[in-house]
């Protein structure tokens, strides 16, 4: 019997901005926010959002239409002026954002009567910078959660290192290649950070970064990115731009120090199983892997 | 800004990182480029200027404050084009609050003549239910009884709804052991069977189902009632809206006038802020038939260029006492950086800026017209000597407008006896016209106008290149930055003829073999 890691997710996001991720669309990230917004609201309001428009009207998993938010009083949101305005709660306007969405102009807004908001977010990174550069700067130390794409952390990490919870779920047909996934995202999120590890460098460790061995990759790592003869250590921006398997990255660091500048800090993945016993996933998954997996939270 | 004479003088590399408005105005406004021609208006841009000089030296606090809120002023909506909604009252809210605050700084201070009366105090407390203006906005129950009323009504009607659920969530959990508190279902493993008439449930895979609380008819016919009471709150937040919007929109040449005074504010801080942090004065316009003196003014593309290459930079003072003048030196010598610099200090001073320099006395141009030789993107059919030509000819368009015209060694490209004509053919035509004429050469022997003026670079310190190469093996590139460490930029009156040719010296020390160095002489 294998024994369940620490499944109390809403534990570690406290006081966090933390992106919530997964792969592609219905991965089950919007129905995951909902669960940890009445968890957060037990110590604190929590402020939301999501990133651009869904395009999906309905849940593929669960059968609904997708799931709209429940924002309760003294909640920030983050949301088209329009979204606000179909929302059947009662919101008081604390910024708007000028470059308009497809359906609005961007606003944050406090709740002061709650009620259910399809959230519909800043499409463009400079709008997303500036609204959480915003929310940083009037609400330092709340819990801030972000329905987003994987891609977008990059355009928010400079200067900060972004937490994130990675949303998959798994059925018999995709099994192999979601835990692969979740291998890869792991093994992603490790990788080690550029200036750190620099300032942890002992004696003789001469092949890491400031020696002539380095090769800096101003753009993505792909299959075909050409590595030096003599390259010992690669550094890349962050993991988002790192287009390889599983496999190839294994392959990649017996031989080299794979390094990144800007780190995603992952909070842990949180898996929903369909026609598969748990006993069977994590069998499947390296053991120092376990400790990041979160089961579904509305299971019982 | 035409486009050569900014890429000759690298203006942006000044404008972008420099010149820096804080509010969408300024920033459009900075967009436009506007190089004033009239007199009037850049002596009352300088006034005002100096107004916030002495603000910000007198009252430096005022100033930040003064920042603080410009960088708040949001751009207004349009309000031709969008609509009624709560997001644009809270826009046009926040714009009346910031640029009252504003206002208010300016009070009691040198530069209060700056400010215009604040007129919109009533619609500001219209937009502000909450008493002293906040920066939110919310349609607040005292703005209309309907509201007041119908929102006390769903209240009543939610307290009821979640009086149901509660009761209803307590039933399945005392029933089933079900927690469904935050949470709209759960996933229940088949063998678990719950099975009641509270819940409603569907597969979700082969070893769990989904279930949910069964709301009562009860329940649902509030719900229904709540809905009714969110259209009426809805209609009346749409009246209300609709009326304040409509107020708003009475006052568009208020605001229309406010705009206009805000990008002024703006870019006259942002100018300010330049000059206060670099120490630059206040430019002087001379009548007409007056020259231009610059003492100690600094092109700050070279200069920054200088102490990036940790370099000394030389800043350039130079009087021209008259129309027509004629630079010469030898290579290297920085004659293009004496062009560079009187055309980066007029277009500063024609746009409104304070200059950096000890003192800038100038002429108002209509036109500012560089002739370079410098490629062109957009002309790339010409050759060199063509598109001088070109430029020439569309520059002779204006000649009967004031206009400084200046050449950087004019048809160089081309054979030294027939360049030395047309460019002393040029300047005895421009006897005739409003011009102020400087021009670079190498050309010794011409044929111009008395009243023209002479100049030369002073150029190399022979002793100092002797002092500093002795007994040093050097490549070319050390002989370039060696020579370019010994050129005295110093522009001096010169005599009609011209004084001693150096190339042939230069070329020596950079390195030319002695050779071919003695057959030409």
């Amino acid at each position: 019997m294998i024994r369940l890691p620490d499944q109390q997710l809403q534990n570690r996001i406290q006081g966090k901005t933390v992106f919530i991720t997964g792969s592609g669309k219905n991965a089950g990230k919007t129905t995951l926010l909902k669960y940890l917004l009445p968890e957060v609201r037990k110590k604190d309001n929590p402020i939301f959002l999501s990133i651009g428009i869904d395009g999906e009207r309905t849940d593929r998993f669960y059968g609904n239409l997708k799931p709209r938010i429940r924002t309760e009083p003294g909640d920030i949101v983050v949301s088209s002026t329009g979204s606000l305005k179909a929302s059947d709660g009662n919101f008081t306007i604390l910024e708007v954002f000028p470059p308009k969405t497809a359906v609005g102009k961007i606003a944050i807004a406090e709740t002061q009567r709650g009620g259910f908001i399809e959230l519909t977010g800043p499409e463009f990174n400079v709008q997303l910078k500036g609204v959480l550069r915003w929310l940083g700067d009037r609400y330092p130390g709340r819990t801030i959660l972000i329905d987003g794409a994987i891609n977008r952390l990059t355009q928010v990490s400079t200067g900060s290192s972004p937490w994130f919870i990675h949303v998959v779920t798994i059925e018999r047909g995709n099994l192999k290649l979601r835990v692969e996934e979740i291998e890869r995202i792991i093994h992603l999120s490790r990788l080690p950070v550029y200036r750190e590890r620099m300032e942890n460098r002992g004696e003789g460790e001469s092949h890491f970064p400031d020696s002539a061995k380095i090769q800096v990759l101003p753009g993505a790592l792909t299959l075909n990115t050409e590595i030096l003869e003599d390259t010992g250590d690669i550094l890349v921006q962050d993991f988002t731009r790192i287009f390889l398997s599983l496999k190839q990255l294994n392959k990649l660091t017996k031989t080299h120090l794979l390094f990144v500048r800007d780190s995603f800090r992952l909070l842990g993945v949180q898996v929903n199983l369909k026609n598969i016993d748990q006993e069977e996933f994590f069998q499947l998954l390296p053991e120092e892997d376990r400790e990041k997996i979160v089961l579904n939270p509305y299971s019982i | 800004m035409d486009r050569e004479l900014s890429r000759y003088i690298r203006f942006e590399e000044f404008y972008d990182i420099y010149y820096q408005p804080l509010t969408p105005y300024g920033k459009r406004d900075k967009r436009e480029k506007l190089i004033y021609t009239q007199a009037g208006k850049l002596e009352e841009l300088w006034d005002d200027q100096n107004r916030l000089l002495i603000l910000l030296s007198e009252k430096r606090e005022k100033g930040d404050l003064i920042s603080y809120h410009l960088k708040r002023v949001p751009l207004l909506p349009d309000f031709d084009t969008d609509g009624a909604d709560v997001a644009n009252l809270f826009l046009v809210k926040k714009f009346l609050i910031r640029i009252n605050a504003i206002f208010t700084a300016l009070k009691g201070t040198p530069a209060e003549s700056l400010a215009i009366p604040f007129t919109l105090e009533k619609l500001l407390t219209s937009l502000s239910p909450e008493g002293k203006p906040k920066e939110r906005f919310y349609l607040a129950n005292t703005m209309s009884k309907k509201l007041q009323e119908v929102r006390r009504n769903l209240s009543a009607m939610e307290e009821r709804i979640h009086r149901e659920q509660k009761k209803l969530l307590q039933i399945i959990l005392s029933e089933t052991g079900l927690d469904f508190s935050g949470k709209d279902f759960l996933l229940i493993p088949f063998e678990k069977g719950v099975v009641s008439d509270l819940l409603m449930w569907e597969d979700y895979d082969s070893h769990y189902m989904i279930v949910k609380p069964a709301f009562s008819r009860e329940h649902l016919n509030l719900m229904k009632k709540r809905e009714e009471l969110l259209s009426i709150e809805r209609g009346e937040e749409n009246r209300i809206i609709e009326e304040l919007w409509s107020q708003v929109r009475r006052e568009t040449d208020s605001f229309s006038r406010y705009e206009k005074w805000i990008t002024r504010i703006d870019t006259l801080f942002a100018r300010v802020s330049i000059a206060v942090k670099g120490g630059w004065v206040r430019p002087v316009l001379q009548k007409e038939d007056s020259g231009i003196i610059l003492e100690e003014a600094r092109y700050l593309p070279l200069e920054n260029e200088c102490v990036n290459r940790k370099v000394p930079y030389t800043p350039l003072s130079l009087t021209l006492n008259g129309p027509l003048n004629v630079l010469r030196g030898s290579n290297m010598a920085g004659k293009s950086v004496v062009l560079k610099t009187l055309l980066f200090m007029q277009v500063l001073a024609q746009m409104g800026f304070y200059v950096p320099a000890g003192k800038f006395e100038t002429l108002m141009f209509t036109n500012i017209l560089p002739i370079t030789g410098s490629a062109d993107e957009g002309r790339k059919g010409l050759s060199s000597f063509g598109l001088e030509m070109f430029r020439l000819i569309k520059a002779w368009e204006k000649i009967d407008e004031p206009s400084l015209l200046v050449f950087d060694e004019f048809a160089r490209s081309t054979n030294s006896t027939e360049s030395a004509l047309l460019f002393s053919s040029v300047i005895r035509n421009l006897k005739r016209h409003p011009v102020f004429f400087i021009g670079a050469t190498h050309h010794q022997h011409l044929d111009l106008p008395e009243v023209t003026r002479y100049f030369r670079m002073k150029g190399l310190n022979q002793e100092r290149w002797h002092n500093l190469s002795v007994g040093a093996e050097l490549s070319v590139e050390e002989r370039i930055n060696l020579l370019n460490q010994c050129m005295d930029y110093t522009a001096l009156p010169d005599r009609e003829e011209g004084s001693a040719m150096d190339a042939l010296t230069v070329a020596r020390l950079l390195g030319v073999p002695e050779e071919i160095l003695k057959m030409n002489e």
